[in-house]
């Protein structure tokens, strides 16, 4: 394909398809004809609405009733109560008050639906479009962001997972340079890219001309592309710790006023850390917030989670479109299931994977809207169902990334970014 | 039902490991095995020479012995141990070296490390089986079983995880049958049929009807015991319904069972069960959902109408099946010289061609007349010129063909630095073991399960009853307390709500506490009945209680618990550990093991603990520095604790710089250790 193409400029590409139309039409011949002719024509890859994501990761699988798909009227919904949005007529649970304002950023999906009810199968489906083999292991997104698009910072890392990873979020079958970044903790920062205690800067030159010298006899015999990488490596490292992107791993920059929105707990620093990245051009920031099994206790466990997720959220929106990021900046809310419409008796929900509930907004994506719908139960999608591909083909198609491209293993098996899902394109 | 053992498979391989010499009549200069050495070398040195390309020059001391050790042990030897070989005169000191770490438990160490990355081997399978597996295949390697051996252990076990740890390999895989096959053959015969698990191969001659005929062997065997069927409850049940007196045992009876059988459920066997094709089958030779006969791909077909899983395994291990000794040999190979007669190892073709046939099938044949020795193998390897060579000082790419001037240049493995670092800091690493708690778990459970297999099953629902009566008991009163919060939530009083909470907890925990106390006095009640009891073992197959060594031993006070050696720890090490990020296998797939470069790698070298911990005090080679008698003698070991040799002038030079600058040795020790820590003759080995 036409790298200029998925290199998602705008203007490159209109460029290139007025010259297209102009060679196969002729120039000029037919100027009243000409755009009808490029309305005709199928655009070779999408147009990039997005160029990072920001993805919120419910571990556990989140009840969709007693959160984005309430049922006020029906007997399975317990005793949560819904609240009217800014969208007119969608409504949330009560346990997003501060969502509820922020409803016209954001397009839930009320239908998607996955085949697999095991949490860590449930992960790794919806984090790589693939259900868990014991043969091959699936990139996420991000491996894929990377190897179909590139990196924006080449300092930094394509991807970051913090609160650590997921399965089916790592490189797969892909080289290990497409590994993603983690963060077990957003507090910590970049693991080992400050100067260990006791070693001054001055002292650290000295100790790395040292190794230099002693590493002298070894480079002039053996300067291999191997070897060669890790001298490379050593510059690499030595660069990150002095820039300037460093300070992107550090939430403690933002004001008090910024951290309060958030919601200041382990999810709202990871949400806020995540914003901090996507503006120093990382490609794909995973944030995840687990607790969310509730097979027992369900309603006091989900009005937890849920309020976290609502200060997180929403602090999340508000902050990037207030700094003109939420444009190019999809933010997903994804889990592995929802959870039965019938409460057991440990007051708790099961494993519900037919049918339940994510969230899209930014990037392109048209806001203040529901997509899809589930019955009065919320047991059954009755309309738009959504598989697991197709709502990564939504989130890859908004990165204009090509979702039919085939990409080979080195075990020459091929793969697809979504699998073969198709994009929802009426999200946009 | 009685308890399953494992089954003696073939009692031919009894009889020739019982023929097999001792190992040590067959070394020395003299025995038949130099012969094999030199005719390797022959065949090597022939192909060089047809090929136009040199021999590399014969490696010095110093190279062979930080290759040797990496190879062989897995990491660097310590300063004493370098000096030790660097300084001896005796004659055919390599050989006597070979012997010797061929011989340590640091091989064994290195050598489950190697097998863990192919086995997908993991610590967390259900039951204890993931550490029960490991300390198994640390048995089999220690002992220095016949490859064929474990392969045929591996792939016909059966029984339960404390009878045969061997059960791991497909616990491993638990509801993933198909792919468990798909990976038995390409560990053990190299090659890849996964393809045509969902069509006929795209790049091979494989339909997926061979795909299924293959799988058809092992997948009735089942990874989950169904305790009911041990105990003969299965019967009672069926009984019972028969007779139409029986109204079904209770949600919470059921539930009680359930919990009081659970250990008779660690374990594999054989079930009936038969493979059907798929309802997508789209060929013209077959039917979808059409049942599938077990039949072999290549060699010689293997039916049985007895035991198929005996007839798969006498198939797959004979010596004439064409790939089985091939895939071994040229592993071997591999693991000796950094790169393969045959690339990659696992997808053989039909014509698939070695870079030296007559090499590969000189190794071959070999590797069958040694009866799959394994360790024998490789002292033959370790002692051929080749292997003794300088490493080929260019990239060898992997689509190039490369004919062993020497062995290639490695980076040292995720396994060889962690173990690497350790040998500069913890005395005597080799002997330090991790925890092994799952010992003490295993043996109660196992007991516990000998215990229930002897009961009847109505003994068996006797049992459960207490536990049931428990369940009920907390069911009411909690659906009692549930009506009370949501009332509570509907007058909109949080508080007491919250306060109900607590109560439904507690009673949740004292329900637990119940059933565990129940379930002790049981096991009590059921010992005391069973007199007869065999006395307990202390661990399970392979598993070592050889060593003395304990991690309370005085010589490790001091140190963190977890710097043990890579093949002592939780497999795979979790991510973000030192293991995890210099490219250990995360166990998904077969041979995941990288050596890639990344920045956080060498961050971690060059900020993370590491280095102090190699400048503490008590670290091995602060020690050595300690004892010294001088200065030049404190820079041969620092030198020698990292890179195998004593410094160049310069060097000397470059150290004294330093020392001068900083005042003493010792103040300027710690800078020394981290920047050799920090070059690429640390990390890579030639």
């Amino acid at each position: 394909m036409n790298p200029l193409l998925s290199s998602s400029d705008e203007l490159t590409r209109r460029l290139f398809m007025t010259r297209a139309a102009k060679s196969l039409l002729g120039v000029g011949l037919l100027p009243t004809l000409a755009p009808a002719a490029l309305a005709l024509q199928k655009p070779v890859a999408p147009r990039p609405t997005a160029r990072k994501v920001i993805y919120l990761y419910m571990a556990g699988g989140m009840s969709h009733l007693d959160t984005f798909d309430p049922k006020p009227d029906s007997d399975v919904q317990g005793p949560v109560a819904s609240i009217r949005t800014r969208a007119d007529g969608v409504f949330l649970s009560e346990h997003f008050p501060a969502l509820a304002q922020q409803m016209d950023k954001v397009a839930l999906i009320r239908s998607v639906n996955s085949t697999q009810g095991a949490h860590e199968q449930g992960a790794y489906y919806i984090h790589s479009s693939y259900t868990m083999r014991g043969t091959i292991k699936h990139p996420g997104l991000g491996a894929w962001i990377e190897k179909l698009d590139g990196k924006i910072n080449r300092t930094l890392p394509a991807t970051v997972l913090i609160g650590g990873g997921n399965p089916g979020s790592g490189p797969g079958w892909m080289e290990s340079h497409y590994a993603p970044l983690l963060l077990s903790n957003p507090h910590e920062g970049l693991r080992n890219s400050r100067l260990a205690n006791g070693v001054a800067e001055e002292e650290f030159t000295n100790r790395l001309a040292l190794a230099e010298a002693f590493d002298r006899r070894f480079h002039s015999r053996y300067s291999t592309r191997t070897v060669q990488a890790y001298q490379g490596m050593y510059h690499d490292a030595v660069r990150l710790m002095k820039s300037e992107d460093l300070k992107a791993f550090d939430i403690d920059r933002e004001p008090g006023e910024c951290r309060d929105l958030y919601g200041r707990n382990s999810f709202g620093d990871g949400c806020l850390l995540a914003r901090r990245l996507i503006e120093h051009d990382v490609r794909f920031v995973e944030v995840s917030l687990g607790g969310w099994d509730t097979h027992s206790n369900n309603f006091t466990s989900v009005a937890r989670q849920a309020s976290t997720l609502d200060r997180g959220l929403s602090g999340l929106l508000v902050d990037l479109a207030r700094r003109g990021l939420l444009e190019e900046t999809l933010v997903v809310v994804a889990t592995e299931f929802g959870r039965t419409p019938q409460i057991n008796d440990d007051d708790g929900r099961d494993h519900f994977p037919k049918a339940f509930s994510c969230l899209l907004a930014g990037g392109g994506i048209q806001g203040g809207r529901a997509y899809g719908a589930t019955d009065s139960m919320g047991s059954e999608i009755v309309e738009n169902p959504v598989l697991i591909p197709d709502f990564n083909a939504t989130i890859a198609y908004a990165l204009g990334l090509p979702v039919d491209k085939v990409v080979y293993s080195a075990t020459k098996r091929p793969f697809k970014v979504a699998h073969d899902g198709r994009p929802v394109t009426a999200l946009f | 039902m009685r308890p399953i053992r494992p089954r003696i498979i073939s009692a031919g391989a009894v009889l020739l490991s019982a023929i097999l010499l001792p190992s040590s009549l067959l070394r020395g200069a003299d025995s038949p095995d130099r012969n094999i050495s030199q005719q390797i070398d022959r065949l090597i040195e022939d192909a060089c020479r047809k090929k136009g390309v040199q021999p590399n020059a014969p490696a010095s001391d110093e190279v062979f012995l930080r290759r040797t050790y990496l190879n062989i042990a897995g990491r660097i030897p310590t300063a004493a141990e370098a000096r030790e070989f660097l300084e001896s005169e005796a004659p055919g000191k390599r050989s006597a070296l070979i012997d010797r770490l061929l011989d340590s438990p640091a091989h064994v160490s290195r050598q489950f490390n190697y097998w863990a990355d192919l086995l997908r081997l993991r610590s967390d399978i259900q039951g204890d089986a993931g550490e029960a597996y490991a300390d198994w295949l640390k048995g089999a390697l220690r002992e220095n079983k016949s490859y064929d051996a474990i392969v045929r252990e591996l792939v016909a076990a059966q029984g339960y995880v404390w009878d045969n740890a061997a059960v791991g390999y497909y616990m491993r895989d638990a509801g993933m049958p198909l792919d468990n096959m798909s990976n038995t053959a390409q560990v053990f015969l190299g090659t890849r049929l996964v393809c045509a698990q969902c069509h006929d191969h795209p790049f091979d001659k494989w339909s997926q009807k061979d795909y299924y005929e293959l799988a058809a062997y092992t997948y009735g065997v089942e990874t989950r015991i169904d305790p009911d069927s041990v105990v003969g409850l299965d019967k009672l049940e069926e009984r019972r319904k028969r007779r139409r007196s029986y109204e079904g045992i209770d949600a919470h009876l059921r539930q009680a069972v359930n919990e009081v059988l659970q250990p008779l459920s660690y374990g594999v066997r054989d079930t009936g069960r038969t493979l059907r094709l798929p309802d997508d089958y789209q060929y013209k030779d077959s039917r979808p959902g059409e049942m599938v006969e077990p039949d072999t791909p290549f060699g010689r077909s293997a039916r049985s109408s007895r035991n198929q899983r005996e007839a798969y395994v006498r198939w797959m291990t004979a010596p004439e099946n064409p790939r089985f000794t091939l895939v071994i040999a040229n592993r071997l190979w591999k693991q000796v010289m950094g790169r393969g007669l045959i690339e990659p190892v696992d997808d053989l073709k039909d014509d698939t061609e070695a870079s030296n046939p007559e090499l590969m099938s000189y190794l071959t044949r070999q590797m069958a007349a040694m009866q799959y020795d394994m360790k024998r193998f490789l002292r033959v390897l370790y002692n051929t010129r080749t292997f003794q060579r300088e490493t080929t000082a260019e990239e060898v790419y992997p689509d190039q063909s490369y004919h062993f001037p020497g062995p290639v240049l490695r980076r040292l493995d995720a396994e060889q630095l962690w173990d690497s670092v350790l040998t500069a800091v913890i005395p005597s690493v080799d002997l330090r073991r991790g925890k092994r708690d799952y010992l003490t778990r295993q043996n109660e459970i196992k007991k516990q399960a000998e215990q229930l297999m002897a009961l009847k099953p109505q003994d068996i629902l006797k049992l459960a009853e207490p536990i049931a009566a428990a369940e009920r008991e907390f069911d009411e009163k909690a659906r009692n307390i549930r009506q009370q919060i949501l009332a509570a939530r509907e007058s909109g009083s949080n508080a007491e709500a919250d306060r109900l909470q607590g109560e439904l907890d507690r009673a949740d925990g004292q329900r637990r506490e119940t059933i565990e106390r129940l379930r002790r006095e049981q096991s009590a009640q059921n010992a005391a009945m069973m007199s007869r009891s065999p006395a307990m073992a202390t661990t399970s197959s392979g598993a070592g209680t050889a060593s003395p060594a304990t991690p309370e031993d005085e010589r490790w006070q001091g140190f963190p618990d977890d710097f043990v050696r890579a093949s002592e720890l939780p497999s795979p090490a979790p991510a973000g550990h030192f293991l995890h990020l210099f490219g250990q296998s995360d166990r998904e797939v077969i041979e995941n093991a990288h050596q890639d470069p990344s920045v956080a790698q060498v961050l971690a070298l060059l900020n993370g603990p590491l280095s102090d911990h190699l400048a503490s005090p008590q670290a091995v080679v602060t020690q050595a520095c300690a004892a010294a008698h001088n200065d030049e003698e404190r820079e041969d070991i620092l030198f020698l604790s990292l890179l195998g040799r004593r410094p160049s002038d310069d060097e000397r030079a470059t150290i004294r710089g330093q020392v001068q600058a900083r005042g003493s040795f010792d103040k300027a020790r710690p800078a020394l250790v981290w920047a050799l820590l920090n070059t690429q003759e640390f990390l890579f080995y030639p």
